[in-house]
């Protein structure tokens, strides 16, 4: 691996989106923050805006509510990036399947690079997600 | 030859501007200006070249004749205009306060000349006194005064335009506007050279009848209060000349030659600062200082080129150049210290006042009287190094003030606007204009610039003052500090567009506009770069010849300036600063696909359209701005403090100057 | 010391200065993260980010912003050259101002919320701690008696002892400039999100690589114009100690402290910060100090 590529593995930094979920995933991923799990030691820093940012992380199904801002941000992230979708409603719509409201999962409305299904995802799922959606920046 | 040279500065351009009054063909008045414009470039350069200076020149005595009948006709011009003023709109505090002052003026004079002096008129040999220093306010005058005057040919047309398509103009006042502008060049001219005190006081009240006149030149109500506003603020200095003249007559120096004053000032008794204290209240009320700026700032009603010419590059520069011409008279003492303080003062609050402003030549208008309280500041330290500066300074803020007040007027003239929050992104439209409009900004505020290496030297000069050097740098810095933000956030209001969609156009070329600002930075640039030579060519000459040791001020080198405490590498500098900022200005271009709109937390619309999606799904349009903090640092609450202060300092003033 | 030897250390200014200010950014956020009970990123972190930044494709949202970028960094390390060249320190100050100015009219050269947002607090930035550096200088000057840096080389003796109050405030300055909390106004390091990132929010991918080098220039700049208190007479090494730990009680005071709001850094920058350098300049033109 070139020093572009380990760089980019050694410093993903995230933007959370949460697209209309039950709270649940958005949770654990606050807990991969903390103390316990501590993201920061593999570089991953929660940037909070989409033109720093290198991994979006979505939780929650795809909505006609907001699906127009996903995909705002996910423009206005700059390229190499990856996107990694939190939660079982995420991958699929989940227990939203078939509400009158949702369109489905995240990859209906923006290419997907990573799934993390769980109903809700466990930080320790979390985490292997950054680090699968990484392999594919380090080969970008 | 010097007798040409001195009629071709002063008389040339009050004779062109009496026949303006009477052209009423826009092409051939335009023609006499351009013509009284290249004479007078001309002429001033060649006056430079003449040697050896000083120069003392005493004309026909027939001139102080008239001088005399002149001096009173205007004193009754100010009572009549008025006395009308009171038929026509009532009682008001302005006018009768011109009344009062104008009297208080003319009375004193009068008793002096016809009873107390031995001969009417009182004629004083050289009648002119011509050295580096007023060479250097002649070139001012000449050179970047001319171009305004070019300048405002095309800037009164528009203006004239705009106002009859509003239906606020029928017929053209252009004659009268030029006139007074022309007239104005001369009397500047005759005030920087003057030595007798009768004489100076003449074209001083010259210089404030042409401000009065072009100040309510478009007649509207607020034109005319603010121009009595201006008369009799600046009247109130011609009250300390006469009193200043009466005072040294009497005193044991018997003389009204101003140079003597300042040569043997001390022996007129023990009260010799009081003199020197009238005529800086003159030079104060003149450059607008603390508590009179608010003269300045009404007179920013006026047409724009009146603004550029008398408001920032000369009038008020003439306020600055008494304070430092007299400076060596009061050197060492505390009156000299006090001067220093009440400049810092004034420096501090106009900075911090400029920042709540949000019209551009309000801004401007404070930024000037904040520079013209930095070489008062210069005038008090009152060493070599700091009457260098000032002198630096004057010719600095001249040539960069101008171009800054003509860019704000050709914006105008584009966009129909003063105010600093409509200029937003202009950028994009008057990418040209917008350039050189920051460009002169920066040439107020930044490294390699003159103005830079003056408050570079100003800083290093404060220092060596003793105990009160303190207060005076506490004041310098802060003041400093606030005028960056208040540039640096005008700047930031020009730029700030979104990415346009396919290339830029240039905004058309029009030669009276673009191209005399352009002539202007480039002497703003080009004088930066040549600050060694400039400064031993001019400024070093001028020091020696007001009594100052040059050596003490700078010492220059192929590519640097020294001072006694500190070097400034002014050609180094400036190199390095130009790449920094040329190369990524001109190449560091993004490809089209690269634009994206700004961060609105996914709800902007598209590239391009300053909109976003807001509540019921409705596009609402984006709007920034920039911040004044007007609650805390509006006129409204700062005045409360700074008015008073002002009138304390210029009491303290006095009380000093008569301990 | 000679020409030849002052171009030298001028380059090797340049070329050290980035990795020392990397290096302490990444200390810094390692113990920020041990003194909140984390393990915290590895202490090359800030390498990783600038380098993996560089890779990334440009974007823009603005004019002129890119030009502003370019010309943050260029700036700053031209006052780095003027610094190790030995140069008057106010104009070594005013090049730095200039670099540090072209941040927010960069910022404010985008017409986005945030950034403009962010760009008007980093004009109150300045404000604060503009006046402080520049008078600072005054009684540096005055003590060693001259403005150049090479006037206090030849100084001879320790400033710190005659100039510990200018000191004081050099780090309330310092704070400012680096952006530490409670001063951390214009711009967040913690994602503090109601700013979104402040002054840097519109600037992405290389341009805000550009802008963390300059950071880390600035801050080498700072700490040494610090460590200037105690650079000659003897114990040299007393410079960079002075430099470090002025840094850390950075990184303490940035741990301790939320953020307050502009009006009161302002209130202290200039209340605290200036009257305790006029303090000093007073006490040397008294003959105390
Ligand atoms: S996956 Fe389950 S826990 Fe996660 S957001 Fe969806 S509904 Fe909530």
């Amino acid at each position: 691996m070139g020093i572009l590529s380990t760089s980019r593995v050694k410093s993903p930094w995230l933007l959370h989106f949460d697209c209309g979920s039950c709270n649940g995933c958005d949770i654990e991923i606050l807990a991969a923050l903390t103390p316990l799990y501590d993201i920061e030691r593999f570089g991953i820093v929660n940037m909070g805006n989409p033109k720093h940012a290198d991994v979006l992380l979505v939780t929650g199904p795809a909505n006609y509510r907001n699906y127009r801002v996903l995909r705002n941000l996910y423009e206005q992230m700059p390229d190499p990036k990856g996107v990694i979708v939190v939660g079982t409603c995420g991958c699929t719509g989940g227990v939203f399947h078939n509400c009158p409201n949702i369109i489905g999962g995240i990859d209906k409305v923006i290419p997907v690079d990573v799934y993390v299904p769980g109903c809700a995802a466990r930080p320790e799922a979390i985490i292997d997600g950054v680090v699968l959606a990484l392999k594919k920046l380090s080969r970008s | 030859m010097i007798g040409t040279l001195v009629g071709l500065a002063i008389l040339f351009p009050i004779i062109t501007g009496l026949i303006c009054l009477l052209i009423k063909n826009h092409r051939a008045r335009g023609g006499i200006v351009s013509l009284t414009a290249v004479v007078l470039i001309i002429s001033s350069i060649l006056f430079l070249r003449q040697g050896p200076f000083p120069i003392e020149y005493s004309s026909a005595s027939t001139w102080d004749s008239v001088i005399l009948v002149f001096n009173y006709v205007i004193l009754a011009i100010f009572l009549f205009v008025a006395i009308r003023d009171i038929g026509q709109r009532g009682i008001s505090r302005h006018n009768i306060l011109a009344i009062a002052l104008t009297l208080a003026a003319g009375i004193p004079l009068a008793i002096f000349e016809f009873s107390w002096a031995p001969h009417t008129p009182l004629e004083v040999t050289p009648a002119l006194y011509i050295d580096h220093l007023s060479i250097i306010m002649c070139l001012i005058i000449s050179i970047i005064g001319s171009l305004i005057c070019v300048y405002a040919i095309r800037y009164m047309r528009d203006h004239e335009e705009h106002r009859m398509h509003l239906g606020e103009l029928k017929e053209t006042t252009q004659p009268r506007f030029f006139f007074f502008m022309l007239m104005f060049l001369g009397a500047m001219n005759g005030l920087v050279f003057a030595n007798n005190l009768l004489w100076l006081g003449f074209f001083w009240e010259m210089t404030t009848l042409a401000c009065w006149g072009l100040i309510r030149h478009d007649e509207t109500p607020i034109a005319i209060t603010n121009a009595f506003r201006a008369l009799w603020m600046c009247l109130i200095g011609s009250v300390g000349f006469s009193l200043a003249i009466m005072f040294l007559w009497n005193s044991s120096l018997n003389t009204i030659s101003l140079m003597e004053v300042i040569n043997n000032g001390a022996a007129a008794g023990p009260l010799f600062l009081l003199p020197f204290a009238l005529l800086c209240l003159a030079g104060l009320t003149k450059a607008a200082q603390l508590p009179f700026q608010s003269w300045l700032l009404g007179a920013m009603v006026a047409p724009t080129p009146v603004s550029a010419l008398l408001h920032s590059s000369t009038m008020v520069k003439a306020g600055v150049y008494l304070v430092l011409r007299i400076a060596p008279g009061f050197q060492g003492t505390h009156l000299s210290t006090l001067i220093a303080i009440y400049g810092g003062a004034v420096f501090l609050a106009t900075a911090i006042l400029a920042i709540s402003q949000s019209e551009a030549k309000k801004v401007l208008a404070y930024s000037t009287i904040g520079n013209l309280g930095l070489i008062i500041l210069c005038a008090g330290i009152n060493t070599p190094l700091a009457i260098a500066v000032g002198i630096m300074l004057l010719i600095f803020h001249a040539i960069s003030k101008g171009l800054l007040f003509l860019c704000a007027g050709a914006i105008e003239h584009h966009i129909w606007s003063r105010n600093i929050e409509d200029m937003e992104g202009i950028a994009r439209n008057l990418p040209l204009l917008t350039g050189i409009t920051i460009a002169g900004m920066l040439s107020m505020l930044v490294a390699p610039f003159g103005v830079l290496i003056a408050k570079w030297g100003a800083m290093e000069a404060a220092s060596s003052i003793g105990v009160w050097s303190t207060l005076v740098l506490v004041l310098l810095m802060l003041g400093s500090g606030a005028t960056t933000v208040f540039w640096a956030k005008w700047i930031g209001r020009f730029l700030c567009h979104s990415p346009v969609p396919g290339s830029s156009k240039m905004e058309p070329f029009i030669p009276l506009y673009h191209g005399i600002l352009l002539m202007l930075i480039t002497f703003a640039a080009v004088f930066s770069i040549l600050i060694a030579p400039v400064y031993n060519s001019i400024v070093a000459p001028a020091l020696t010849e007001t009594g100052y040791t040059a050596a003490l001020a700078f010492t220059t080198g192929a590519w640097f300036l020294k001072s006694p405490m500190g070097i400034f590498a002014a050609w180094p500098i400036f190199i390095i600063i130009t790449l920094a900022l040329l190369i990524p200005a001109l190449t560091a271009r993004a490809k089209p696909e690269a634009s994206r709109s700004s961060y609105m937390c996914g709800e902007n619309v598209e590239i391009g359209v300053d909109e976003f999606v807001a509540v019921a799904d409705e596009r609402t349009g984006l709007k920034t701005g920039g911040f004044y903090i007007e609650n805390i640092l509006g006129e409204g609450n700062l005045n409360r403090f700074v008015v008073p202060v002002g009138i304390v300092l210029l009491v303290i003033l006095f009380v000093v100057a008569m301990i | 010391m000679s020409t030849g030897c002052l171009i030298g250390s001028a380059v090797i200014a340049v070329i050290v200065a980035p990795w020392i200010g990397g290096l302490l950014r990444g200390i810094d956020r390692k113990l920020t993260a041990h003194m909140q009970g984390r393990i915290g990123p590895p202490i090359i972190q800030p390498f990783y980010d600038v380098i993996k930044l560089f890779g990334k494709k440009p974007m823009v949202a603005g004019g002129a912003q890119l030009a502003f970028a370019y010309a943050y960094l260029a700036l700053i390390i031209t006052a780095t050259v003027f610094f190790a060249l030995r140069q008057d320190l106010l104009v070594v100050l005013f090049i730095l101002f200039f670099g540090s100015l072209c941040l927010p009219i960069g910022a404010l050269s985008v017409k986005s919320p945030y950034s403009q947002f962010g760009g008007h607090r980093e004009l109150l930035q300045f404000l604060a701690y503009e006046p402080i550096l520049l008078l600072a200088a005054i009684p540096i000057a005055l003590k060693s008696g001259g403005f150049t840096i090479a006037n206090i080389f030849e100084y001879g003796q320790p400033l710190l002892p005659h100039l510990w109050i200018t000191f004081i405030a050099l780090l309330i300055a310092l704070a400012i400039v680096m952006r530490k909390s409670p001063f951390d106004i214009s711009s967040s390091e913690h994602a503090h999100q109601e700013l979104v990132r402040g002054v840097v929010t519109e600037y992405s991918g290389p341009y805000l690589a550009l802008i963390e080098l300059g950071h880390w220039y600035e801050m080498v700049l700072l700490l040494s114009i610090l460590g200037l208190f105690w650079v000659t007479g003897g114990l040299w090494w007393l410079s960079i100690i002075i430099a470090l730990a002025s840094w850390f009680i950075m990184l303490i005071v940035d741990n301790i402290n939320a953020r307050l709001t502009w009006s009161w850094m302002l209130k202290f920058a200039w209340g605290a910060g200036i009257s305790l350098v006029a303090l000093n300049i007073l006490f040397i033109n008294l003959g105390w100090m």
